[in-house]
């Protein structure tokens, strides 16, 4: 059976595109959250035991959804932001309703694990909360904050492959219509071994990168 | 201030470390790093400001620590155990480093520790804290030599080493009238004096000591002597008045004395 690399590609790209974009929005969101989750904290920098609360339950509860309900469940809100419920653009929405809060958690764990003894330098040296978050918390945090981010971007991948399967085009949507429901092992074949050298290359390279910051 | 586990930027180079407060305070960048550059030197790491905190040992840590407190030239200096993290060597060097900073810098240095050869070395005052309150307070000299409470006896009986060991408690419970026991506190210049020869020399005793230190507080020497004297009562009793018009402390040491 002959194999089209056009479509391919293609595939490939749109898997790249709700990624990338998803990947996007979700730190935009996930990045203020995890700081909140934490600064909100018992005796941290902003303690506000609601708000922590609040936070810590919205995102234990996306959390708890599995992915491809998430997908299903949240179609209104969809529609809504992109006006539509199938394709590349629609598949990001739910995408980053589920990394987003995902993020957060990453991101709440690595600040988490910075020095108490640093922040007790940040507040003797006079700097001011806004300070202490992007100067002393965020640099110090940072390595462990990029593996963090590399785990979700991996689990995105997966996701995007999911959401392949309600119409969301790329890798995912190949290997189901091709692979599975035409009996197509070739295009199966090929679209793991693509998932599979992706995610390697994306680990590695977060890998690359937190060790560089790290400088040990 | 500083602090007893340095709590530098790993992340950050041993400059930036430094720079931090002035940075903070969007301090012209040629002023940072003049400021800076004679910090460094001052504490004797002008080669390793481009090092990361973790190649530093915990000495060097803890003079990035001592750099960065003083970029903001501060008037008071706190030091939360900061020698406690340190081994006996580095302690010194860190002393010596706050003494100069003291000395070049006219800076009030506030140091909390436990360690009492700290206080000896390098502190002029002195205040005593138990259940968070200040129970004695004084100069280094009054409270080391004659320390009033408890807790303040406890802590400095480490460095003072003025308790009386039991073997010579023994000595003690044995007199009789030919042999008397005193304790003879000598302060400042008298520890010089030749006291205890004189009297072997003038009076028909002799003289035994069986304990003694000498420790030096704050530039003054201190000693602290167990002396046994053998001979006649009337003639220690001249002995004892000879003591005391040296104006040198002389105390009789009983037996049941804990």
């Amino acid at each position: 059976m002959l194999v089209d690399w056009q479509q391919i590609i293609e595939a490939l790209w749109e898997t790249v595109a709700m990624v990338s974009f998803s990947l996007l929005f979700s730190v935009v969101i996930g990045l203020p959250l995890g700081i909140l989750l934490v600064i909100t904290r018992k005796g941290h920098l902003w303690e506000n035991k609601q708000l922590f609360n609040l936070l810590n339950a919205v995102v234990n509860i996306f959390r708890s959804i599995p992915f491809i309900i998430l997908m299903v469940a949240v179609i209104p809100f969809t529609r809504l932001v992109v006006g539509t419920s199938i394709g590349t653009a629609a598949a990001i929405v739910p995408m980053v309703l589920y990394a987003g809060p995902y993020i957060a958690r990453l991101i709440e764990n690595s600040l988490l694990e910075v020095d108490p003894g640093v922040m007790e330098a940040a507040q003797a040296m006079g700097a001011t909360p806004r300070q202490i978050i992007t100067r002393f918390l965020i640099p110090e945090a940072l390595s462990s904050l990029l593996l963090g981010i590399t785990i979700a971007t991996i689990g995105l991948v997966g996701a995007s492959a999911m959401a392949g399967a309600v119409g969301g085009g790329g890798l995912g949507d190949l290997a189901i219509t091709f692979g599975y429901q035409r009996f197509d092992t070739t295009v199966m074949l090929i679209t793991v071994g693509i998932l599979v050298v992706m995610v390697q290359g994306l680990q590695s390279s977060g890998n690359i990168l937190s060790k560089k910051i790290r400088r040990r | 201030m500083i602090f007893q586990h340095f709590n530098l930027l790993n992340s950050k180079t041993v400059f930036t470390n430094v720079a931090m407060p002035l940075l903070l305070s969007n301090t012209p960048k040629e002023e940072v790093k003049k400021r800076v550059s004679e910090l460094l030197e001052f504490v004797g790491l002008e080669d390793k400001a481009e090092s990361y905190p973790d190649q530093l040992s915990g000495g060097q840590k803890q003079r990035v620590g001592i750099a960065r407190a003083l970029a903001t030239q501060p008037s008071v200096l706190l030091c939360d155990e900061a020698t406690s993290a340190l081994d006996p060597e580095t302690t010194n060097s860190i002393l010596k480093l706050l003494k100069k900073i003291n000395q070049e810098y006219n800076i009030t240095i506030l140091i909390i520790t436990h360690e009492m050869g700290v206080i000896r070395e390098i502190c002029d005052k002195v205040a005593v804290l138990d259940g968070g309150k200040v129970v004695e307070a004084g100069s280094v000299f009054e409270v080391f030599s004659q320390p009033k409470t408890e807790v303040a006896h406890n802590f400095v009986s480490s460095v003072m080493h003025d308790d009386i060991p039991e073997s010579v408690y023994q000595l003690i419970r044995a007199q009789d009238e030919s042999h008397q026991i005193y304790r003879i506190v000598f302060v400042g210049e008298a520890t010089g004096a030749p006291l205890l020869s004189q009297i072997a020399k003038q009076y028909d005793v002799e003289v035994n000591v069986l304990f003694g230190s000498i420790t030096e507080l704050q530039g003054t020497p201190f000693g602290n002597l167990i002396v046994k004297f053998a001979g006649e009562e009337k003639e220690i009793q001249r002995v004892i008045m000879h003591i005391h018009q040296q104006k040198v402390t002389v105390k009789e040491v009983l037996g049941n004395v804990s």
